[in-house]
């Protein structure tokens, strides 16, 4: 047979009945609209961080320290020709006067030309803070604390006068801003302030502007590993748009399996809506072979109209898709350092219609290579029911291809093996599942079928596995769904919680850092004074890593067979000491020796990960550089450190009588009862010490809170993607169940059924669909979330009940409503019309 | 011998026991001979006519029909039979429904690349069975009489070697299966078309030359119809 002649008849078949898939394919259309528009703008996101990485960084090379730069690095540094800026920063605490508010911010202090490309947007326009004893205050800050240009900003020692707002901090993404706004000075009036002490926290910064001729990637891939090596960080344009890829690309990630998962969602619907099509078929294609079609002729009639439709439904979502990207900026604002302006993504469009196009062939196939095997006989026999139990090649070969092409997806995503093959593994188990709880109810229901119910359960229970019924459909495709609403509601909820939960009851909720030693006793009175407990008051000494197990570090630095892990060597020690090992710690091999004697070895304590990583174990021994002096040290016991509240913790201890001289800042954890009090002696604390830094919970959280809000935004959007896919497959394999059921429930009304009683089996079927679905749905959520929150997050996992109730509530509600919706047509059409509509 | 069926039998496999639809059937038919095969309902005329076209796969025996070995033929084989030399009509007409009339009879010969005839050959058909003016309806566009008579006139688009027809007119009224019948052994007349016929209507089966009794299975009675 001629192909022409194959498509003429695909046409010709197709004629009537065309409408039934169009529904079905919408699904399809929302799944490509989805992944088209999600990489759209991953593309556009790189081409504009390609436009855009230089006025991001400001400059061709940064130096980045936590130290001041020693006067070697400092002449490597200027051998590099152009201009120089450099910048000291550090974390404070500010205190506005006029408004008696105290807030923890980030002061930069710069000095030089910088930023060369780009520039600080401030009110007025390019105000200048450097030549003056002005602060540049960030924006927000002013508004929340009502304060205006004019009035004061106590920093450490000195006040400033606020010069002007910073309407958009530099260079780094905003998210932390909320929680430590920025206060620019000039770099001479750092001094005046007195908050550079031994041992603070302070990063300093070095920007160069390089001549055209000077190439900086080949300058760092030259030195990076000596800067590196002394703890020293070198950045350039490239680097910084790496960086920026990699940032951004773990959200494209996350939001692409996302729309993997809707358009997966979607073929489901597809595989379902072909399985009835062709069963609708079938009688047509028997007399197609009673006449001498041959089964792959037959198969290819139909395989030509899917796959027409197919295409168009994947050509809209591709339309669809790129409209929508227009949208995602939107979504997106809160995280993006720039504008990104949104194009055509040809690229995009290219790969969301192939991918949709194979992943929905191949769910197609799966109930169109039947029609191969479908006997002539059927046109003597209508009820002849084929003997499919043999294994076909065919069919396992598609079911394969279509786990090929899902793990072939998602490895080009994530660029790891592993991972894709855990992700579609677990794709496959959640399927499993359903797929599994689908044949059981089928099952159970048939094999415990409750003979003396009343008619209406027992015919809305029967609906469940009578021929053509849904239930496998719908319990995979709302099943799916549920899931991972359930898990991402899960998910952000537990984080929320664990958080909040390292402030309630008699934990921590305040710390205090940067006090100086003669400041200490004076602190906790005032702390006393407030009524608030003195829940740990510890030393912090800040030394360097001199070397270890009888090689110093420049030495272990040069081995070749060397085994500790960079960012162990490179870590600049906190230490602190004491005659206890605190409570949240456990210690878990050797003993703890809290008191040494003059002339004494030393015993310390490590935390079991970072001896883990130095490579070193009990009695090894390590000297430490504290401030000048060498000190020779033993490990003497491993400690596992719980970081589950707010409390300092230290992976290295000291014992007590060795370190009681060296220059030291104290830290301070306390409980405040309320906010007000929190006010008050924040502020008392700031006038007195300008110094002490005070962080409290509250601010953390709030902070946090709107982290992850701008993140659930972005992921809720994607989300309503699946649910919408959800819902377009929910009513699509209702409305062709309904002609399924339609002569039957024409039959039943032509007896005398009542609407009521109609409406009432629909209700048990749904019901008891939706009810199941989404069990199982939960189900999945809470062992996928569990296994997220514990290894991934790191978290504790207990689950509020009450949200999942309205869940599962809610979807089954819908289940019903749809199926109601849908059977209405027939319970309010004459009989006698509908059997006509429905003539095959 | 256009039709050899020898030692034919049918058994279906249940669950717990098997059953035995056709038992040791032996018949054979000659070219432009009118055969009729009656029995009571459930004797296996169904079953029986499925067999010899090809449609179904007998338990033991052999079939030959227009020299071929059924047995020895594959699925696509058999579909080639069917269409270069097989007509069939069934008692419940079997047209498809998204073709039209003409389409539905044109069909048989577009599948044997004959499309630019298949459109002559169906006009010239259709008028015959007086479907002149109805050739664009669908098929729930006509009536019972007149959706077979479109399925007749599609059995001999492809003018067979042999028509299988079972219960050609059982759905229908008297008078217009006395339509169908007469345009049955015209055809049969002009292109000397073998007629193999299922049907519980003796009159119809006296009509032919010769009659096949079943009955549970067996062959009862092979007797010549005197004319
Ligand atoms: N797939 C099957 N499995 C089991 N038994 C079958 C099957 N198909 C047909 N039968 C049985 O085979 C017997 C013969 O059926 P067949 O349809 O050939 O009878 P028939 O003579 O055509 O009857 P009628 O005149 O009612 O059409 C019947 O008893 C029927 O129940
Ligand atoms: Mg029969």
């Amino acid at each position: 047979m001629k192909t022409g002649l194959l498509f003429k008849n695909a046409f010709r078949d197709s004629r009537r009945d065309r409408g039934k898939l169009i529904l079905f394919m919408s699904s399809i259309v929302l799944g490509v609209a989805a992944l088209v528009a999600i990489n759209s703008f991953n593309y556009n996101l790189v081409r504009d961080i390609d436009r855009q990485a230089k006025s991001l960084l400001g400059a061709d090379l940064v130096f980045e320290n936590n130290k001041p730069f020693e006067e070697e690095w400092l002449n490597v540094i200027d051998s590099v020709p152009g201009e120089k800026s450099t910048e000291v920063a550090l974390l404070s605490m500010a205190y506005l006067p006029q408004q008696e508010a105290s807030q923890f911010v980030r002061i930069k202090a710069l000095e030089g030309g910088f930023p060369y490309y780009g520039k600080l947007l401030t009110e007025p326009e390019n105000f200048d803070f450097q030549s003056q004893q002005l602060a540049l205050v960030d924006d927000g800050m002013l508004l929340q604390y009502n304060a205006a240009i004019g009035d004061s900003i106590k920093l450490g020692k000195a006040t400033f006068k606020i010069g002007g707002r910073l309407k958009s901090s530099f260079g780094s993404v905003d998210i932390g801003s909320g929680f430590a706004p920025v206060v620019y000075i000039g770099r001479s009036y750092l001094d005046s302030t007195d908050l550079i002490q031994p041992g603070s926290l302070v990063d300093y910064t070095i920007y160069r502007k390089t001549g055209d001729d000077f190439d900086p990637d080949e300058w760092r891939m030259l030195r990076n590993d000596d800067f590196r090596d002394n703890g020293m960080r070198i950045q350039t344009v490239e680097g910084q748009k790496e960086n920026l890829e990699e940032a951004f690309s773990s959200l494209n990630n996350f939001l692409n399996l996302i729309a993997l998962v809707s358009l997966l969602l979607a073929c489901i619907g597809v595989a379902s809506s072909v399985l009835i099509y062709v069963k609708n078929k079938v009688k047509s294609i028997a007399i197609f072979r009673c006449l001498g079609m041959n089964g792959n002729e037959a198969f290819f009639i139909y395989f030509i109209q899917i796959l027409a439709l197919a295409f168009l439904s994947v050509l809209i979502g591709a339309a669809i898709g790129s409209a929508i990207q227009v949208f995602l900026p939107i979504v997106f604002e809160s995280f993006l350092p720039y504008s990104v302006e949104m194009e055509m993504s040809w690229r995009a469009i290219g790969e969301g219609i192939l991918v949709g196009l194979i992943i929905t062939m191949l769910f197609a196939l799966v109930p169109l290579i039947r029609v191969r095997n479908i006997s002539p006989l059927r046109t003597l026999r209508s009820s002849y029911e084929e003997e499919r139990n043999q294994f076909d090649r065919v069919e396992w070969t598609i079911y394969g291809l279509i786990v090929l092409a899902i793990f072939g997806f998602l490895w080009s995503l994530m660029g790891n093996l592993k991972d894709a093959a855990v992700f579609t593994g677990g794709l496959i188990g959640a399927f499993g599942i359903l797929f599994g709880v689908a044949r059981i109810v089928i099952w159970m229901v048939r094999r415990f079928f409750p003979r003396n119910w009343n008619f209406i359960l027992r015919q809305g229970l029967s609906n469940l596995y009578r021929p053509n019924n849904q239930t496998r459909t719908l319990i995979v495709s709302i099943g799916l769904g549920t899931a991972i609403l359930t898990t991402l509601f899960i998910v952000q909820g537990l984080i929320l919680k664990n958080v909040s939960d390292m402030g309630a009851g008699n934990q921590a909720n305040t710390i205090l850092f940067g006090i100086e030693t003669k400041q200490k006793d004076e602190l906790a009175d005032i702390t006393e004074r407030y009524g608030m407990p003195l829940m740990q008051q510890t030393p912090i000494i800040t030394m360097d890593l001199y070397g270890w197990k009888g090689k110093t570090k420049q030495e272990w630095l040069q081995d070749t067979a060397r085994t500790a892990r960079r960012w162990a060597m490179n870590r600049e020690a906190r230490v602190s000491y004491s005659d206890t090992v605190s409570r949240n710690d456990k210690v878990i091999a050797g003993e703890y020796i809290g008191k040494v004697e003059p002339g004494d070895s030393i015993f310390i304590s490590l935390g079991e990960s970072w001896a883990r990583s130095l490579d070193v174990g009990l009695g090894d021994e390590i000297v430490w550089n504290v401030q000048g002096a060498l000190v020779k040290t033993y490990v003497g016991s491993l400690r596992e450190i719980n970081f589950r509240n707010l409390e300092t913790r230290f992976f290295i201890l000291f014992p007590e009588g060795v370190l009681e001289d060296a220059p030291q800042f104290h830290v301070l954890v306390t409980k405040t009862p309320d906010a007000e009090t929190t006010a008050a002696y924040r502020n008392e604390v700031v006038q007195k010490f300008p110094n002490v830094s005070i962080i409290d919970l509250g601010s953390i959280l709030v902070t946090l809170n709107d982290i992850l809000s701008k993140l659930s935004y972005a992921i809720q959007f994607m989300a309503a993607f699946s649910i919408l896919i959800g819902m377009i497959v929910l009513i699509s394999s209702l409305f062709l169940s309904k002609f399924q059921r339609i002569n039957e429930s024409v039959l039943m009304r032509t007896i005398g059924a009542v609407k009521k009683q109609i409406l009432r089996i629909n209700i048990v079927e749904y019901g008891l669909l939706g009810a199941l679905s989404s069990l199982t749905g939960i189900f999945i959520a809470l062992v996928s979330s569990f296994l997220l929150v514990k290894f991934v997050f790191e978290l504790n996992f207990n689950v509020q009940w009450i949200p999942i109730l309205v869940i599962f509530v809610l979807v089954t509600g819908i289940t019903i409503l749809i199926g109601l919706a849908n059977s209405r047509e027939v319970v309010n059409k004459p009989p006698l019309e509908i059997l006509r509509d429905n003539q095959v | 011998m256009i039709l050899e069926v020898s030692e034919v039998s049918k058994v279906y496999e249940g669950v717990n026991r098997s059953l035995t639809v056709l038992d040791d059937i032996n018949f054979s038919v000659e070219e432009g001979e009118t055969v009729a095969i009656v029995g009571a309902s459930g004797s296996g005329k169904t079953t029986l006519l499925g067999l010899c076209a090809g449609l179904d796969v007998s338990s033991s025996g052999e079939i030959r029909l227009v020299n071929h070995h059924l047995n020895l033929l594959s699925e696509n084989d058999k579909a080639e039979v069917r269409n270069k030399h097989i007509g069939f009509i069934f008692q419940n007409f079997q047209l498809l429904p998204t073709l039209t009339a003409m389409e539905n009879v044109m069909l048989p010969l577009e599948l044997q690349d004959k499309a630019a005839e298949a459109g002559h050959k169906a006009k010239e058909l259709l008028e015959r069975v007086g479907l002149g003016d109805r050739m664009n309806h669908y098929p729930n566009q006509l009536s019972g009489g007149e959706q077979q008579r479109v399925s007749l006139a599609r059995a001999f688009s492809n003018t067979p070697d042999i028509l299988f027809a079972d219960e050609p007119t059982g759905n229908l009224d008297d008078e217009t299966s006395v339509v169908v019948e007469k345009l049955l052994f015209d055809l049969n007349k002009e292109h000397n078309t073998t007629l193999v016929i299922v049907t519980h209507d003796m009159e119809l089966a006296r009509k032919t030359s010769r009659i096949i009794r079943l009955k549970g299975g067996k062959i009862m009675t092979d007797e010549k119809v005197k004319a």
